[in-house]
């Protein structure tokens, strides 16, 4: 009879009158509900008051903007580093803190387009920013902006980074590693100059203890000047490696400023390898100082020596580049434009990536001992960057390497390509006042610009200068040094050109940064001319100033 | 058999209810008050098609209230549609299920509201007292006469993988508020009328000799055994009649009231058996199965037949329980042919053969526990065997 045991207890069901049968009152759970749903809104309120907090207790500052750059919400350190108070901000956007000074619309189409890079991930990029309130007190921070949601709304969020002070001390340490640097190369300076001094003064004593062979004397003389022009090179190296040496841009064909270092260097890389030389058929012009090409030719050519086997080839090109934006996305430090290419490669050893990745720091060499200074490739990345050029490294260990080196393409055809005139080392017959007080320097000048058929009145102090000029001397061009004890050349300049309107005057230095800022020299019918210098820089240098109307 | 009144104790459910013409129309009012803002509106498409879903929803909206109608339930609403109707609900995030038609209307919108509160399937709640959590507020407007869900504390669902009804017995699904309107019955076919009258008959047969019935069901249920006996055919005949009908969903109400009270027994065991086997009409089938459980139960209620047959007109005066009894069952099966019910289960489609299988599933039926005679599986197949 189970069915009839099962029924009895479903009539009592049914009837009703069982515990879970009987009405029940939700209220207190509802109740409980409602005290639970409080507890969890005042801790709500508790933890956005905490996360209020630390938005607040950072140093950095943060902004919250939507697409259009309107601030959504800030951090008091936002306040601080901009000077205004929580009310104010809504009122600005991003463009009122961004300092503009090419303008609004350029500075809001930068803005765009950092805000149409792609990706979840934040992305760092440093900003001129300003105060609005005081716009032109501007400084430099670090952005790093993400994308986020904030309330319904799709939103950046930016944390700026005050970086004026970074900034500043960096510049110090760069200066600090430099004067490190120089240090450090005073020692390998000194030791290749007292090689050469050596090589010149054992030459010199030969030549006056022997009796005067004229078959010989020439080759004499050569040997001391290729020891000569070495230190030279070292000391221009230097010079460019500090960034000190100042730079005389003509606007040029780089196939004849190619052209004529190849030949020389030629002799330098040695019989052994094959030198090729492939300029390119309407190559764009560019705006150079025919010096600084030496330079880099030179410490690619022989980086390429040094990497060359018997047999080997090294091949010199130039071409063409247009580089567009895939292609500046993938060299960090190329920039979209029109650009004229060296390039210099070997069919040497080649690198490893990871000594590629290091070639242009200051002192790496791969070199021995005494045959490099790791300076050479420093020295030409710095004057690529100087004339807003990249370089590119290709390498293959075991096949070979490829140096490219691309400069700016300058626009302006109109200007003659000024180079091509130089070649020849111009003569004169005008008088020429030349003031030195190094005496062996101020022979040298006398005899190169003698032989040229000027006249000189050679003189070792600028006071002497003076008197004889005072004295009824009469000269068509004043060739001064620089730096001189008792009165410089600039004051020289001064004095004589006040009795003497449309004086012309060229300035002779060794190291004349620290000495005088050469955009500060008199223009107007004055030259300059760095030492050492060549006979030829000389003479055309003489000339040019000569020939300005 | 005479109950021992006041020995045991008894509860009497029912909800709040407007009963009159035009009861219908105090849908929006209480939709409101209820605090619904998103209704849910369950009919099947016959009503709609009557134009009684459409007015409520027209009233619900002009109140300002969201609305969803939700058309998918079919004559004995089967489980699939609750689940449907239930993730409707919970999709259009509404707050207040209003049901409008006949009992498989409301039976579907009772399990919609069950499920929208406490997940898992509808099945999972079969039984009594299985209901944990209550459901959203149901306000229930009837279209038929006779089948009471809009009072009750039961829910009818098609188990369509099993092929049988289940019955959902809980306080949980005595609906809210219940506004039943007579003007309804009136889009009702002769044969519907007939049907749902038959239907809320066993409704009060079945609860009047139910072995869990009450003083105060007993009024009710003989009061619309007298309602029903005295107005059904002139009902049938007479659709336009809103007298005729105020008086059956009277009745209607008043079986509601008892059975959802003392339950009810074996001719619904049987019904609901039959109904999720065939998918046929309630009403018909409890019509065909009354007049053999009747026979049955005689024995074990013989006085209570005879109010019974007091209460429906029959000349009883001076018969024996034996002859009281077959006047009884050919009173019931007189109601039935004059009210245009013909045949036997036989003509329904149902088999010799289908009769172990069905009686297999009615036995497990709680309206069993109720039946003045406790009923072996046996005893049911016996009675279906009659029935055809």
């Amino acid at each position: 009879m189970r069915r009839k045991q099962d029924w009895s207890e479903m009539r009592e069901g049914i009837i009703g009158l069982g515990e879970e049968s009987s009405r029940r009152s939700f209220y207190p759970e509802l109740m409980d509900r409602l005290a639970e749903l409080e507890r969890a809104q005042a801790e709500i309120t508790r933890s956005q008051e905490n996360l209020w907090t630390v938005f607040n207790s950072m140093s950095d500052a943060m902004i919250i903007h939507d697409l259009e750059g309107r601030i959504l919400e800030v951090n008091d350190a936002m306040l601080a580093m901009f000077g205004l108070v929580r009310g104010m901000c809504r009122n600005y956007t991003v463009l009122d803190l961004t300092a503009a000074p090419e303008g609004r619309e350029a500075t809001w189409a930068r803005l765009a387009e950092l805000w149409s890079r792609p990706g979840d991930s934040a992305n760092t990029s440093e900003w001129k920013v300003r105060r609005p309130l005081a716009p032109e007190e501007t400084f430099e921070v670090e952005v790093s902006l993400r994308r986020g949601r904030w309330y319904e709304q799709e939103v950046f969020i930016a944390v700026l980074r005050d970086i004026s002070e970074r900034k500043r001390l960096e510049a110090r340490l760069n200066e600090t590693q430099k004067l490190e640097a120089m240090g450090q190369l005073a020692g390998g300076i000194a030791h290749d100059t007292n090689n050469m001094l050596a090589v010149i003064l054992g030459w010199v004593d030969l030549l006056l203890e022997t009796p005067f062979d004229p078959g010989e004397f020439p080759s004499h003389l050569n040997r001391i000047r290729k020891a000569a022009l070495n230190s030279t090179e070292l000391i221009r190296q230097l010079l460019a490696f500090a960034r000190r040496q100042p730079i005389q841009p003509v606007v040029a064909d780089l196939n004849l400023l190619v052209d004529g270092t190849q030949r020389m260097l030629g002799r330098l890389i040695g019989e052994q390898y094959a030198l090729r030389w492939r300029p390119a058929q309407g190559l764009w012009p560019v705006r150079m100082d025919p010096t600084q090409v030496d330079q880099i030719l030179t410490n690619l050519l022989l980086n390429a020596r040094d990497a060359v086997r018997p047999g080997d080839t090294i091949t010199i090109e130039t071409a063409n580049l247009s580089v567009d934006a895939v292609y500046a996305q993938a060299h960090p430090d190329a920039a979209e434009g029109d650009y004229t290419v060296l390039v210099v490669s070997d069919t040497g050893q080649g690198m490893p990536p990871e000594v590629v990745e290091k070639i242009f720091e200051p002192f790496f060499t791969t070199k021995a001992m005494g045959r490099g200074t790791g300076l050479g490739l420093a020295t030409v990345y710095g004057i690529v960057r100087q004339n807003h050029g990249f370089i590119t490294v290709y390498s293959v260990p075991g096949k070979g390497t490829s140096f490219r080196v691309h400069f700016p393409r300058f626009l302006d055809e109109g200007a003659a390509t000024e180079a091509a005139a130089e070649a020849r080392a111009p003569v004169g017959t005008e008088t020429i006042l030349l003031v030195e007080d190094e005496e062996s320097l101020l022979e040298l000048g006398r005899n190169l610009l003698e032989s040229a058929g000027y006249r000189v009145a050679p003189m070792a102090h600028p006071l002497e200068a003076l008197r004889w000029a005072e004295e009824g001397g009469h000269f068509d061009l004043l060739a001064t040094d620089l730096v001189m004890p008792g009165m410089n050349g600039r004051e020289l300049h001064d004095k004589l050109s006040a009795k003497r309107p449309g004086l012309k005057t060229l300035f002779l230095s060794g190291y004349p940064a620290g000495a005088i800022d050469l955009d500060r020299l008199p223009g107007e019918g004055c030259g300059f001319l760095q030492k050492p210098f060549t006979r030829t820089g000389l003479l055309q240098a003489v000339r040019r100033v000569l020939d300005r109307a | 058999m005479e109950s021992p009144a006041l020995e045991e104790l008894r509860k009497f459910v029912a909800p709040e209810f407007i009963f009159g013409r035009d009861a219908r129309k105090l849908v929006a009012r209480y939709a409101r008050k209820l605090g619904g803002k998103r209704i849910f509106l369950v009919s099947d498409p016959g009503v709609h098609a009557a134009g009684w879903a459409q007015e409520a929803l027209d009233l619900l909206v002009a109140e300002g209230l969201i609305v969803t109608l939700f058309l998918g339930v079919s004559p004995n609403p089967r489980d699939g549609e609750v689940m449907e109707g239930a993730a409707a609900f919970r999709e259009s995030g509404s707050d207040l299920v209003v049901a409008v038609g006949g009992g498989s209307a409301m039976d579907c919108a009772k399990g919609i509201g069950i499920v929208a509160q406490n997940r898992g399937s509808i099945l999972d709640y079969e039984g009594v007292d299985q209901v944990p959590e209550p459901m959203p507020p149901l306000i229930c407007i009837p279209t038929t006469g006779g089948t009471s869900a809009d009072v009750s504390q039961f829910a009818i669902i098609n188990n369509t993988s099993e092929k049988v009804k289940i019955a959902i017995i809980s306080k949980a699904v005595v609906p809210d508020v219940a506004l039943i309107d007579p003007c309804t019955l009136v889009t009702m076919s002769p044969y519907l009328t007939a049907c749902t009258g038959i239907d809320a008959l066993v409704h009060a047969i079945e609860a009047f000799v139910s072995n869990a019935q009450s003083p105060i069901t007993d009024l009710h249920a003989l009061e619309a055994i007298r309602l029903i006996s005295d107005n059904l055919r002139a009902s049938v005949a007479a659709p336009g009649d809103l007298e005729l009908r105020g008086r059956i969903m009277l009745a209607s109400l008043q079986a509601g009231l008892a059975f959802s009270n003392a339950s009810l027994g074996c001719v619904h065991a049987m019904a609901h058996s039959l109904g999720g086997f065939l998918d046929l009409p309630h009403g018909e089938c409890n019509a065909l199965i009354l007049p053999h459980v009747m026979a049955y139960n005689l024995p074990a209620a013989g006085d209570r037949f005879r109010r019974i047959g007091e209460a429906m007109g029959l000349p009883l005066d001076g018969l024996g329980e034996k002859n009281c009894g077959r006047a009884l069952v050919d009173g019931v099966l007189e109601l039935r042919r004059s009210c245009g019910i013909h045949g036997g289960l036989g003509d329904r489609g149902v088999k010799a053969a289908d009769l172990p299988g069905l009686a297999e599933k009615a036995i497990e039926d709680p309206c069993n526990a109720t039946n003045p005679r406790p009923p072996t599986r046996g005893d049911l197949e016996a009675l279906y065997a009659e029935a055809l």
